[in-house]
This record gives structure tokens, sequence and C-alpha cells, in this order.
């Protein structure tokens, strides 16, 4: 059912060519610094500036998408994660024997992605509270204090600590590319385990670096979670015993051996924020503002107290339910399948990677609506760039609107998204339940109330959607 | 023989508990979803230029008044502002785009409604954060009989229902 994409000449031979990742990242980095230039110096408006609308439906929707067919793709290409590797390698592609990195480990209590988590939600709070997307200015700056960040880490710290750890965005790729139909592994773990002593994939050689995120792909690496595909292993592997395969959508899901409680609660987050959290902000965001601001000064939004605490406390409320009611789904499927059985926190911690899928093909759908009808917007605000260098001002306070699907074409294409991801994760989830239960009825027990969850999400997608069309 | 039976028995009491579950917490997002979308209706007169003017409040995520009613031929301006952070608004099958920014009111320019009786889309134009989707209103125009797209949402929802039965059937039958 796999396709060994390295066993054809061209591929091994360009991923195995040093300079590969440098070559991949050059285009990427032209572009930011393009998007980072508009922003800066450009109209001030999202909606007119090339790179509020380039980010944030482009970027946002490539990156969407790359997460089904290519994982974590987009960490091959990053420059920001790139800069701090090349500091710390001070060379852009080849094994220098010198550093400018004091390679300190990583402190061992942050080995996880609870921090990670923790800076995403930041991250959607700034965005939704203070709409950081919402500005050219905002949006420049958070480039560039990540490109500062990963540069500081890649110098105090060992590999891309950055990347692993901190980057906003890395619990939420890595989540999300667990669903994707590439996967570099090992090709026969038998080799890694026997006849390779030097290991060096992950410690590296004379002319490779071990893997920049810390994993070992001859080894415990066993899900797309944190391989960015920089294909270093590929180069150092004596044995050329790396693949990089094509597989059926979502294996990770189910196939992974020891789901953590860390990356458990950044799926959870994954799919919360498509849906539950939302779904608060959207019903009782005006109504908590009004009542936070009897106590709190009022200010012009965006720099308004009561509203920025009223979106932090809904995104709360919304992932602390979102976790709430896996747990308690947890709970039903553990009584349903029987006491004395796999413990509610196990269940938990399996199930919680399934409901990915739910949550990325909801965030598609959600974009795939924007750009059906704004689609004139990007052939505008490109043009003016292009006329008008880097301030792109030529749109002057008009845009095209080109409607690509009406509003019931539009949905349908959404629901059949949302069904797809009910389907992926119900999949997944029996799955996961046939795997930990011996008993096919205790498993078809516990993945009822799972299931259920997974339709309820589904569900409040739909009504959201179409809350306009009733 | 008990064994099967308290078998089928935790089964049947676990899809009960789930569909109990399921009902109740789908109930109450509808409800909040309905209460969350303004259907605060606005049907505005002429003034002495003869353009029907509306105003109109954008947030995040949503627009007051949520349905605006209007006449086939009419002309309309509409006055537009933003609560919170920057939006946009507009209406593709007129052809009109504005850009909002907070504290500012913005004027659509004069605009002849030469549209068919029914109901068309106003949206937020501008991506303005994870409920950008659900940031819309509606133009009625003319008398619009109940149209066949408000029930939609209600068929997509069986239809996953279905799906979401079929495979738990599925999966049930499948042997190991």
């Amino acid at each position: 059912m796999s396709r060994d994409l390295l066993a054809l000449r061209p591929v091994h031979r360009a991923l195995r060519f040093r300079p590969f990742q440098f070559l991949a990242i050059l285009p990427a980095a032209l572009l930011v610094a393009v998007v980072v230039a508009s922003c800066w110096l450009g109209v001030d408006h999202p909606g007119f500036n090339f790179g509020t609308v380039f980010t944030w439906v482009v970027w946002w929707g490539s990156l969407l998408l790359s997460f089904v067919f290519l994982g974590r793709a987009w960490c091959l290409v990053c420059p920001v994660g790139a800069v701090g590797e090349w500091i710390q390698r001070l060379s852009f592609w080849g094994r220098s024997s010198r550093t400018a990195g004091l390679l300190l480990p990583w402190p061992r209590p942050l080995r996880n992605l609870w921090l990670a988590t923790a800076l995403f939600l930041a991250f959607l709070w700034l965005d939704n509270g203070y709409g950081l997307s919402n500005s050219p200015r905002l949006t420049a700056g958070l480039i560039v204090v990540l490109t500062l960040a990963s540069a500081w880490i890649g110098l105090l710290f060992e590999r891309r600590a950055f990347c692993r750890y901190l980057c906003p965005l890395t619990a939420f790729i890595g989540v999300n590319s667990l669903f994707s139909i590439l996967e570099l592994r090992s090709r026969d773990a038998g080799v890694c385990r026997t006849d390779c002593p030097t290991k060096d994939c992950y410690r590296g050689n004379a002319t490779t670096y071990g893997c920049p995120m810390g994993e070992f792909p001859g080894g415990a690496m066993d899900t797309n979670l944190l391989c960015i595909l920089c294909t270093e292993c590929v180069k150092g592997c004596g044995h050329d015993n790396i693949g990089l395969r094509l597989r059926p959508p979502g294996r990770d899901l189910w196939a992974m051996r020891r789901p953590r409680l860390d990356g458990a609660f950044a799926a959870v987050t994954v799919a919360g924020l498509a849906t539950v959290a939302p779904l608060l902000t959207y019903a009782w965001l005006p109504a908590t503002r009004r009542s936070l601001a009897a106590v709190l000064p009022a200010g012009t939004p965006p720099n308004d107290p009561p509203r920025l605490l009223a979106v932090a406390l809904l995104f709360a409320l919304g992932i602390g339910a979102s976790a709430g009611l896996l747990y308690g789904s947890s709970l039903l499927s553990r009584r349903a399948a029987g006491v004395g059985t796999v413990p509610a926190r196990t269940l938990f911690a399996h199930c919680a990677y399934a409901f990915a899928p739910l949550g990325l093909f909801k965030l598609l759908a959600d974009l795939l609506d924007h750009a059906l009808r704004t689609w004139g917007t990007l052939g505008d605000v490109t043009r003016a760039l292009m006329l008008d260098f880097p301030r792109n001002r030529v749109v002057g306070g008009r845009v095209t609107v080109v409607q690509l699907a009406g509003p019931v074409p539009a949905y349908l294409m959404q629901t059949a998204l949302l069904l797809a991801g009910l389907l992926f994760t119900l999949y997944a989830l029996h799955r996961i339940c046939l795997r930990l239960f011996a008993d096919r009825d205790a498993a078809l027990a516990a993945f009822l109330p799972m299931a259920g969850l997974g339709l309820l999400l589904t569900l409040l997608g739909l009504w959201m959607l179409g809350a306009s069309l009733l | 023989m008990d064994e099967v039976a308290d078998r089928k028995s935790r089964l049947g009491r676990s899809a009960l508990l789930s569909a109990a579950a399921v009902l109740l917490l789908a109930g109450l997002a509808l409800r909040a979803i309905e209460s969350a979308g303004s259907r605060l209706s606005f049907s505005p007169a002429a003034g002495s230029d003869g353009v029907k003017e509306v105003s109109i409040r954008a947030r995040s995520w949503g627009f007051t008044p949520g349905v605006i009613h209007v006449d086939p031929g009419d002309t309309v301006r509409f006055l537009v502002s933003s609560d919170d952070i920057k939006h946009g608004f507009a209406i593709n099958e007129l052809g009109f785009n504005l850009q909002l920014a907070p504290g500012r009111e913005v004027r659509s320019p004069d605009i002849r409604v030469d549209l068919p009786p029914g109901k068309y889309t106003i949206h937020c134009s501008t991506f303005c954060g994870l409920g950008h989707s659900t940031m819309k209103a509606s133009l009625v125009v003319g008398d619009a009989s109940p149209a066949t797209a408000s029930r939609i949402p209600w068929l997509a929802s069986l239809f996953t229902l279905a799906a979401a039965g079929a495979f738990t059937v599925l999966a049930a039958r499948r042997r190991p």
C-alpha cells in the first residue's frame, strides 16, 4: 500500500544533493521578504495589502493543504527556522567544523509540546483579540520577532530547539501532519537496530548533521509529528535505509505506538479551535465584553481591555470545553467497554489525535468560503504590489469582486470537506479502539461515545457555516 | 450466554448514552448559534434624495442588523462602521466591497439594486479570525419566498448523520 519515492533515481539524487534544502528555502525566503516589505511599508489595511492577503489567505491555505499531501513540508522551506540553523552552523548547507552556538541542551522539563501549544494559543489570542492577521504592521512584526527568536535560540541551544519546542506553529503543524499521505521513515528497522552502530541519522557524521529536530529516524520516530523533511538523515544514512513513502492518509493517527499527552492536548486544541472555540466566541463575545466593560476601563479596539480579556476567556473556555468533552467521552467509552479495561486517560491520549482531521477539514472549509468569495482581491493586491512596490497603494480603496461559487455550491463543498474530516476521524477512532480492546464488542462500545463527539463537532461546524442560509 | 447478553446490553447502553449526549449538546449548540446570529431585520425608507440609507455595524463576527429588506430597483446607500477590528463589507451580487476600520464610518456609493427577488449574502471580505466564515448577514430583495437554500444545512446534517450511522453499522458488521 505504500510507494517509496526515494526508489526513484531523480528524487534520490535530488534529496541527497547537499544544497537541496537551501535551494528549497531560497524562493520561500524571497517571498517572505516581499511579504515583510509589503506589510511594513505598504497600505495599512489587511484587505488591500499584498502581505496580509498573501500570508493569511494564500500561505495559510497552502499550509493547510500541505498537511494533507506533504506533511511538514513548510518546515523544510521555512526561512524563519533556517535562520537559527544557519547562524548556529555558520554554513548554509555544508557540514561545518565550526559553530557560533553554545549548543546547550534544551531544558529537560520543557522537552514536550506544552510550551509550543501555549504559544500557539497566545498567537491565536493575539490574532483574534488584537487582530494580528488583521494588521499588516503586526503581521510583519510577528515574522521579524519569530526570526529573531529563532536566531537567538539557535545561538543558545543545540539543533533546532526553536522549531521543535518554541515555534508557535510547531504543535499545530505536527499534529495536522499526522494525516499526511507522505512519510519519511527507515525502510528496515532491523538494519538500524543490528547493522548500524554509528546512528548517523541522529548523531551526524563528518559530512552531515544529526536530525535537527532531535528525532531518531532509524529508531523511535514512528510518526510525522516532528519530522520536518529536511532530508539530513537521507544524506547521512550509510545504509541507504531511509525511505520517503506515499501511504494511505492518516495512518499515524491510529498506528502511533506511544501517544503522548502533550501531543494529544495539541490535537484537542486543533479540533477545539476549529469548532467549539469559534462557536463560544461567536455566541458570547459581545455579551462577555459588555459584562467586563463594567469592571475594566474600555478603550478603542483593538486596544480595548474588556474585549481582549473576553476573547482570552472565551478561547480558554472553548479549548477547556473541547478537552472536557473528549475526557467525558473517554469516561463514557471506558464505562461502555467495561470497568477494568483501558483507563480513560489512555483513551484520551490515543483518541485525541484522531480528532485532528476533523479540525483540519473544518479550517479548510472556513478558508474555502473566503477564497471563493474574495478571489479577485489576490489579483488586485498582486498587481498593486508590482506597480507600486512595496507600498502597493494602487488598489485605491476598492477591490474587485469575483465570486467563484454562490452560497449554495460553496456550502455544499464545505459540507463535503466536513464530511471527509468526520469519516477520517471515525475511521481512525475505530482503528484505535480495535487496537486498544481485544474484544470487538468492547471496542465498538468504546467507539460509540467518541464517534458521537465527532458527529457533534461536525454538526456544529455545519450549522455555523450554514447560519447565513437559514 | 450471560457474558454475551452483558456485552450486548453494554453496547446498547453505550449507543443510547452517546445518542443522548449528542442530542443534548447539539441542542445547546444550536440554541447558541441561533441566539448569536442577529435576526434584527431592517427595512429602510427612502430619503429626500430617493436613496434608501442603511446604517450597519460590523463586529467579530457578525453584522447588525442581520437582515436588510429592500425592493428591486431601489437605490441604496450603506453606511458601515466597525465596532472592533478591521473588517470588510461586501455583497458580491451588487459588485461592491468596502474595507472598514474601527471608529470610522464608511459610506458606499449609491447602488441600484438590479437583482431579482431573493436572499443575498452580505459577507466580511477581510480575513478577521477564526469565526470569519460565520460573519455574514442577508440582503432580502422584494418578497422573497422561503428559499430552498434554508433547508440545505438541515439536509446536510441529515446526510452527515446517515453517513456516520452507516459507518458505525459497517464497523459493527466487519469481521475480524
